[in-house]
């Protein structure tokens, strides 16, 4: 079967600094794909690689089992991304924006507006299309910057935190349109520090640790791991997605008695 | 299947985004500023390019008419530079998007090339220079024209070169400028050269001095002769080989002055390689903006900045309260990492050395040292109506802190007016050094006016500083 997306020994160094190292990552098509780490661990530089934003220093990358390269056009036609500083023109509304990436991507005028109209309806941003785009709120920004991300219908879908600053019947919205796309054969990659949704929502989960690929698997194989740990120790319940995250990074998440800030109320 | 996505779209998309960004523009509430902006820019623009376009006009009319064809490649070497200089100060203002941004859609590298030109045709230099270039090659053909046939494409191929030249040069300089540093030095290099201009435009027109024709005429020869000693390297440079290929055309050596033409487009192809090549690495997507810092300097760094926090609990605050006092480390602090602000600073003196040294009519009145003064105070006084514009975002920091902003003003005027008083010793010294001490009299009423002026843009700086402060709160909220 060809992977979704692929990476082999997938490198990028910044000057002495190796942000990203020898990463082998194999998301299957139709799998919502959960890309976990740490602050800095190198998530955002691993998804502005795969998007064709920042060339890796060496290894390689395939979606839908093409490699991507320079110009690989073709594969950027197949794929929707929103960005960590979600790359949008401040000065546009919302319509003019979406009707902007709709003609980027080759639509048509008449597909175009008929998509804008639904995708500002789904994501309750039609009240708000006069309003220029840097007066909208972070959670405004971000469904504008999703609706422009899946506006061409994109087969792979990546996201970098797409719920951070989303208030929560936003992200019931986005949850349901995420998983529509995955029930129509999409696949989708995110990265996210709110593990409770990942853990909703993903099916597979890989966790980057200085700038390296600690874990990849199943949410179920990853947990294995974990219970027969809790086995040992005598505990039965389920392992959280939290758990498996802090055990594999090594850490408890909780900080030493002399570490504790004593000084605080 | 990226054939299936037509040109036209994509062509149109950026265009429409273009227009859109510049109607939206004016919808903001600074948007009635822009326009008024813009109604004085663009037709005191209008005059910078109607200047040099009569210039070229009739300079290539003149030379034609007075059978000196040689004199064309002066032309156009001026137009050259004129072009260069203009990139040099309004590039920068021309930018209205990151076409970087457009990478991540579907686009070809000829399209996103093409783009990235088609930009560049719309910027102020290419405008002025393809315009002057125009008249230049109209003004010759008006003189005489059998030359016709030969300077506009000549004069066509030289606008695509330059076009291409500036575009080349501007991509790597962007490339090379990618870091902080880079960025703080090439202000530096700007600054000085501009000093370096200065320096010898005081020294070679003796400003200060009254000089006879002959003295003038003296100079335009020495300058003469310092062109023929480099003739041989200009003239085969694009603008040289356009001015050759009239001079060459003027001798009805058409195919020669057709083969020069060819040389001028060599030279285009080139450039366009050259930025090509830059603009190949950008769409691979090389990212410039990220920090090239070794993880053994960031820990350095970090050291340094742990060291000066610990360092602060033991310093006594001169007197001030701990709050004035961390304020006022914070805006040295600041002022120290911002090397253009430094420059700024230090660049006015070395005017003022250039120009006191020069002991004509202007130094001998006495008035030398209240016009240095004067001249030096401009810099800070700028800084004192944008006191919380380097913050940012920042200042929420001050809002939400247990600090009165007039804590946070004082401290801001307080290294305005150490600023101020550094630099009124400092110009004192030059002019001391260079012109002899100034009259008693004189020297105590510039140093009140200079109190009298602090303290009124102080003033009127923190209000303003305040009411933008409050505008920027309440977007906040």
């Amino acid at each position: 079967m060809i992977a979704a997306v692929q990476t082999t020994s997938l490198t990028r160094r910044f000057g002495d600094f190796t942000a990203v190292r020898d990463v082998n990552l194999t998301v299957a098509p139709g799998q919502f794909f959960g890309f976990l780490g740490p602050n800095g661990a190198g998530k955002s530089t691993t998804i502005k690689m795969l998007t064709g934003l920042l060339a890796p220093t060496s290894g390689t990358i395939s979606i839908l089992g093409e490699e991507l390269t320079a110009e690989t056009v073709a594969l950027k036609r197949q794929i929707g991304v929103v960005p960590e500083g979600l790359a949008l023109f401040g000065r546009l509304t919302a319509p003019e924006y979406l009707r902007f990436v709709g003609r980027m991507y080759g639509l048509d005028a008449g597909t175009t507006a008929r998509r804008t109209e639904e995708l500002l309806d789904f994501m309750s941003l039609s009240a708000e299309s006069s309003k220029l785009v840097t007066d909208f709120s972070h959670g405004m920004q971000k469904k504008l910057a999703l609706a422009a991300a899946v506006i061409h219908g994109p087969k792979v879908l990546f996201l970098d935190e797409p719920f951070e600053g989303v208030d929560a019947i936003a992200a019931g919205t986005l949850k349901a349109m995420l998983q529509g796309m995955i029930a129509r054969g999409a696949t989708i990659f995110l990265t996210s520090h709110v593990l409770e949704i990942v853990e909703r929502l993903c099916t597979h989960v890989a966790i980057i640790q200085k700038g390296s690929l600690v874990a990849q698997g199943s949410l179920e194989e990853l947990r294995a791991g974990v219970e027969a740990q809790h086995m040992e120790s005598g505990r039965a319940e389920k392992a959280t997605l939290e758990e498996i995250f802090l055990n594999v990074l090594g850490t408890t998440g909780v900080a030493a008695p002399e570490q504790e800030l004593s000084w605080l109320g | 299947m990226a054939d299936s996505i037509s040109a036209s779209s994509q062509f149109g998309a950026v265009a429409y985004l273009r227009w859109r960004l510049f109607v939206n523009a004016f919808r903001r509430k600074e948007g009635a500023a822009e326009m008024a902006a813009r109604l004085i820019v663009y037709p005191v623009g209008l005059l910078f390019l109607l200047g040099p376009m009569a210039g070229a006009g009739f300079g290539s009319y003149a030379a034609i008419d007075n059978q000196r064809p040689d004199l064309m490649a002066v032309v156009f070497w001026a137009i050259f530079v004129l072009q260069i200089l203009v990139s040099v100060n309004l590039s920068p203002a021309a930018q209205s998007f990151d076409p970087e941004t457009l990478i991540r859609f579907p686009l070809s590298f000829p399209r996103y090339l093409t783009i990235r030109l088609f930009l560049g045709l719309l910027s102020p230099s290419t405008i002025a220079g393809s315009c002057s270039l125009f008249t230049a090659a109209l003004g010759a053909s008006i003189a005489q024209p059998a030359l016709a046939p030969i300077v506009f494409p000549a004069a066509f191929a030289l606008a695509l070169n330059n076009m291409f030249f500036v575009r080349m040069i501007f991509a790597w300089i962007d490339r090379w400028l990618s870091t902080r540093r880079a960025r703080e030095l090439f202000t530096g290099v700007v600054i000085l050269f501009g000093i370096g201009i200065q320096y010898l435009n005081v020294t070679f027109n003796n400003i200060g001095h009254r000089s006879s024709r002959a003295a003038q005429a003296a100079k335009v020869a020495a300058a003469g002769r310092y062109y023929h000693r480099f003739e041989p390297v200009f003239k085969v440079l694009p603008p040289g080989l356009a001015g050759d290929a009239v001079l060459k055309q003027s001798h009805h050596a058409t195919w020669m002055a057709v083969g020069e033409i060819g040389g001028i487009l060599g030279f285009a192809v080139l450039f366009l390689g050259i930025f090509a090549a830059r603009m190949r690495r950008e769409y691979a997507g090389e990212n410039l903006s990220e920090a090239r810092v070794t993880p053994r300097k960031a820990v350095a760094a970090r050291a340094g900045t742990v060291k000066v926090g610990a360092r602060t609990e033991e310093e006594n605050h001169f007197g001030l309260s701990p709050f004035i006092a961390a304020s006022l480390q914070k805006e040295s602090i600041y002022l120290r990492r911002n090397i253009s602000q430094f420059y700024g600073f230090l660049a006015p003196l070395a005017m003022v050395l250039i120009f006191a040294g020069r002991t004509g009519s202007f130094g001998r009145t006495g008035f030398i040292f209240p016009s240095a003064v004067a001249y030096s105070f401009l810099g800070i006084a700028a800084l004192a109506y944008n006191v919380l514009g380097v913050d940012a975002s920042g200042i929420q920091s001050y809002l939400l802190a247990p600090i009165r902003m007039r804590d946070v003003f004082l401290a801001k005027n307080l290294l305005g007016f150490g600023l101020s008083a550094i630099q009124l010793g400092l110009v004192y010294a030059v002019v001391v050094f260079t012109s002899g001490r100034p009259p008693l009299l004189l020297t105590i009423a510039t140093i009140l006016w200079l109190l009298f002026a602090t303290f009124t843009n102080a003033a009127i700086g923190n209000i303003y500083g305040r009411l933008r402060r409050r505008r920027r709160w309440i977007r906040t909220r």
